[in-house]
């Protein structure tokens, strides 16, 4: 027999939404959007293209609820496919650029609006994502990877299809870079 | 001096209710990209959008949804075609959500389980659910159908004999639904067995799909039946070779094939994949295991 504890507790508005419910799917969406928003922020340059991704990884992330197994949080499964899909737009828009061009995802960043409408933990954060922004690409990858999305070492190895020792020292790098950039000097 | 040990880059990090790092967006944009992907994810827009002429949140919802449908999608073709396209899904099928394979299939192919050298040819969907499945326990639950609940029939375009023969009255949407709680639960013969009534319905061509490909994942990952994964990812691809699923079938193609041992078609999924996704998050990792085959002797 399998004992009841072993199911896991599961949002059943996960399984409405993935049985087609539109009005559960857009509670969810709701709900997700600013995480979404912001995550693709940490993890792409400039502003400018931060809704169409984000709209792009919550497509992903509703074609795939029907798929989440329920054993671990479902924003970290969220979290995952998100980080998934910006890479795949990163990667779209770094092809669709010309030589000499500027790349399409060196977006803008928005000036004034907006600037301080969400107190310190704000400024802070545009603060690190305006450094993170200055960052190499790989640096960025793995920084975000790791601090905002919870991966281990060998998880963000796997998922970026890179050796260990360059994922570890690509975080090492990118935490110096990070602390110089923001003034900080604790280690 | 600003504290910035790891810890304190953790909580700067994280992803929490509070604002930053995305810059603000007022209400109405943040509808419009959900509206958007609603649409993008083959959710039929409410009844009252569809009205032109009405007024209030229908006709809002509906401007938002055409708008995005138009622009926002627009941005999404190129490399991620195959979504754009199903934003249209909606236009012809109010089915349920297209599902895709969970997103970290095991990278390591479970050990090769001894086979036949040569997968025959892909069968059609229907096939999996044929009574010659090696799987016992999957075959009563094919057949009878519940009569308590009444289903939808969609008209198929690939089908449509069978749509005059088989009316299952269980709708698809209810019986993934029903899967996918299986699945949650760690029941994976029941949530196959289920999943196997969507395919033999076979009503609706994109939970047909959807359910091949959930299928064949619990055959490799769960059920320890690499050869019935095969099987199942190929009548996945050949019910829509250029769908938003085919990369995921693709992919499952793959690893299948690897663990049943037969390099050779394992080689043949792999070039498949890479033709096709050549753009995709695994495309690397598809190379790095075509230079191993390509190394071996």
């Amino acid at each position: 027999m399998t004992p009841a504890l072993a199911t896991p507790v599961v949002d059943p508005r996960i399984f409405a939404a993935a049985s087609g419910d539109r009005a559960a799917a857009q509670q969810l969406c709701r709900e997700l959007l600013p995480r979404v928003r912001n995550l693709v922020r940490y993890l792409l340059r400039g502003d400018s293209r931060v809704d169409d991704v984000a709209q792009e990884a919550l497509i992903a992330v509703l074609r795939g609820l029907a798929t989440f197994r329920g054993d671990g949080r479902f924003e970290s499964w969220v979290d995952r496919i998100v980080a998934r899909t910006t890479f795949a737009a990163i990667r779209r828009l770094r092809a669709e650029t010309q030589p000499g061009e500027r790349s399409a995802i060196d977006g803008e960043n928005d000036r004034g609006a907006g600037g301080g409408a969400g107190g310190e933990a704000y400024v802070l954060r545009r603060e690190l994502v305006e450094a993170l922004d200055r960052l190499p690409p790989d640096q960025r990858e793995s920084l975000v990877l790791h601090f905002a999305v919870g991966m281990t070492v060998p998880e963000i190895a796997d998922a970026v299809a890179a050796p260990f020792e360059t994922v570890r020292s690509r975080l090492r790098l990118g935490k110096v870079a990070l602390r110089e950039a923001l003034g900080g000097r604790d280690a | 001096m600003r504290d910035l040990s790891d810890r304190k880059l953790e909580e700067m990090f994280q992803l929490d209710d509070r604002p930053g790092p995305a810059r603000p967006a007022d209400d109405a944009a943040l509808a419009a990209i959900i509206a958007g992907a609603l649409g993008g994810a083959g959710f039929a827009p409410p009844i009252a959008a569809r009205a032109p002429a009405a007024g209030g949140h229908g006709a809002a919802a509906a401007t938002a949804a055409k708008g995005l449908g138009v622009v926002k999608l627009a941005l999404l073709a190129g490399g991620a075609a195959g979504v754009a396209l199903i934003g249209w899904v909606w236009l012809r099928s109010p089915a349920a959500p297209r599902v895709t394979p969970p997103p970290a299939v095991a990278i390591t192919a479970p050990a090769p389980a001894a086979v036949p050298p040569s997968e025959p040819a892909p069968p059609p969907p229907a096939a999996v659910a044929e009574p010659d499945d090696p799987d016992p326990e999957i075959e009563p639950e094919i057949e009878p159908a519940r009569p308590a609940i009444k289903s939808k029939p969609t008209p198929s375009h690939r089908h449509p004999a069978r749509v005059a023969v088989a009316a299952p009255p269980v709708a698809p949407e209810d019986l993934l639904a029903a899967a996918n709680a299986a699945r949650v639960a760690h029941h994976w013969r029941k949530a196959d067995a289920l999943y196997a009534r969507v395919v033999s319905g076979g009503q609706a061509e994109l939970a047909v799909q959807a359910a091949l490909v959930a299928s064949a994942s619990l055959h490799l990952e769960h059920l320890g039946d690499p050869a019935g994964a095969v099987r199942r990812f190929r009548a996945a691809l050949a019910a829509g070779p250029r769908d938003a699923l085919a990369e995921d079938a693709r992919w499952g193609l793959a690893e299948s094939t690897r663990a049943t041992g037969d390099v050779a078609a394992e080689a043949a999924a792999l070039d498949d994949f890479l033709a096709h996704h050549a753009g995709s998050p695994r495309a690397a990792r598809a190379r790095a295991r075509r230079g191993e085959l390509q190394a071996q002797p």
